[in-house]
């Protein structure tokens, strides 16, 4: 139930990003100007106000080296979001993360007919090296850099070019070896080790209150829900950790049902 | 031994992926040249394309504007009539950052896409006449007096002419040949006039000024 209501909700995101687009390419002319939505996650504008990845302020912040105050208030409302829900915006409504999640898919269909797929396994902190050092290179060069490597942006902006221009842009090339990446060498690779919009918003929701808890007593060790975890973590020991990102599937898995969404409480 | 040996191999490879595909991305970027050249984005992706480029109206000072900008693209796609693109090569340094090419389609001045602009790259101008010819400067309109029709009375054209949103103040008619002379100091640069000009090879240009 929990991952069909959050299956729906990122097919919607996904249907939305491409339906605008689309409508403000042949229907701009039907629909006024102020009721029809603008952009994709990067940044998303609806009735006027303006929703952006706390990513691109920060990265716009940097490469500009000042404060401007209408952009910094475009992220408040996914700032207080992720502070209080931690990474949730990577389980629940991500793009990059649905085409990847199919992707795992195919990977474990891929392993069960046979194939032999590597698991590399990196270190979690790389992502934060990825974040630190795209954030030097915006400030130093002036250039965006996350837009042109972030999935979520590149997903929209291809979804973008598709539509105006009928061909991908160049980012598609970045996708495509994500996925084969992820397929082929390490599972779920960006998202566990390189994401730079994970690693702000992992650091943004440290001390986030929704976590899913479990007792260690009922536990049957019956391992599913760590196999079946995205990140790769132990849903009882990480599931309050700061990497969790309360996409729920362990909760779905677990064989007891002993685990669930839960606050926490110091 | 061995074992320590492969943990380290994947300790450097991590780190070197990562951080390969951050560097990588905007190396592509750092060293390729001057950041606004006409010459090469009009060589890199529209070479077919005759004319300049220009920014949005209301866009800060070029440099400024670089580094404001995120690739959101929500003023291309709040352009009633398609006129802000965006490049798609990797290569170039303007790439994910929005343009207008005056000669395919010039700027109507609706002044929407400053409105939805949330990084502040492009100014917030009021949509009234004498605002728009005060604080917009895309660029200018320059007449080639050497192949304009008008010029070497070969045709009574006027199509600059009925264009240009500022009727008789940027851009004025010399004599009954509609002969084009262009006010630089009321011209706006928003390109309706090279988009009208009939010639193949456009008689008139915009050229981009720098601002201050």
């Amino acid at each position: 139930m929990l991952q069909l209501l959050r299956r729906t909700v990122q097919l919607l995101v996904m249907l939305l990003i491409t339906a605008i687009p689309f409508l403000s390419l042949h229907y701009s002319g039907l629909i006024p100007q102020s009721i029809l939505p603008r952009g994709s996650t990067w940044s998303f504008t609806i009735f006027g106000y303006t929703i952006s990845d706390p990513l691109s302020v920060l990265g716009s912040m940097c490469a500009g080296r000042e404060i401007y105050i209408p952009l910094l208030l475009t992220a408040i409302i996914p700032f207080i979001l992720t502070v209080f829900l931690g990474r949730g915006f990577c389980g629940w409504l991500c793009p990059m993360n649905l085409i990847l999640e199919f992707n795992d898919k195919i990977r474990n269909l891929f392993r069960k007919t046979g194939g032999n797929p590597h698991d590399l396994v990196f270190k979690r902190f790389n992502k934060y090296y990825v974040l630190g050092g795209g954030l030097f290179l915006t400030a130093l060069s002036g250039i965006q850099v996350f837009p042109l490597i972030y999935p979520p942006a590149v997903v929209g902006r291809e979804i973008f070019h598709l539509t105006y221009y009928s061909k991908f842009g160049t980012g598609i090339y970045l996708l495509l070896f994500i996925l084969f990446f992820e397929l082929a060498v390490s599972r779920r690779w960006w998202c566990r080790y390189i994401c730079p919009g994970g690693a702000l918003l992992t650091l943004i929701g440290k001390w986030r209150l929704l976590v899913i808890l479990g007792n260690e007593k009922e536990c049957r060790e019956c391992l599913k829900c760590i196999k079946a975890c995205p990140l790769g973590l132990n849903p009882l020991k990480d599931g309050a950790g700061i990497e969790c990102d309360n996409c729920g599937i362990c909760i779905s898995e677990c064989s007891q049902k002993k685990l669930h969404y839960g606050l926490r409480i110091k | 031994m061995t074992i320590k040996r492969r943990e380290m191999l994947k300790k450097l490879s991590s780190g070197a992926i990562g951080f390969g595909m951050a560097m990588g991305g905007s190396m592509l970027f750092l060293f390729n040249g001057e950041t606004s050249t006409e010459a090469s984005v009009d060589s890199h992706i529209y070479g077919h394309c005759q004319g300049t480029l220009l920014r949005p109206p209301g866009a800060l000072e070029e440099s400024l504007f670089m580094r404001r900008c995120t690739g959101c693209f929500q003023c291309a796609e709040t352009c009633s009539i398609q006129a802000i693109r965006f490049i798609k090569s990797l290569g170039n340094p303007l790439a994910n950052t929005p343009f207008i090419i005056p000669g395919e389609k010039g700027c109507n001045l609706c002044m929407e896409c400053a409105q939805v602009c949330p990084t502040g790259a492009l100014k917030k101008i009021p949509d009234d006449r004498s605002s728009i010819q005060k604080k917009v400067k895309m660029g200018v309109a320059v007449v080639d007096e050497l192949t304009c029709r008008a010029y070497n009375r070969r045709a009574i054209c006027g199509a600059c002419y009925h264009a240009c949103p500022f009727l008789n103040e940027a851009i004025e008619i010399k004599d009954s040949y509609f002969t084009p002379v262009v006010n630089s100091e009321r011209c706006v640069g928003c390109g309706l006039c090279e988009e009208a000009c009939p010639q193949e090879i456009k008689s008139i240009r915009i050229k981009r000024i720098k601002q201050q």
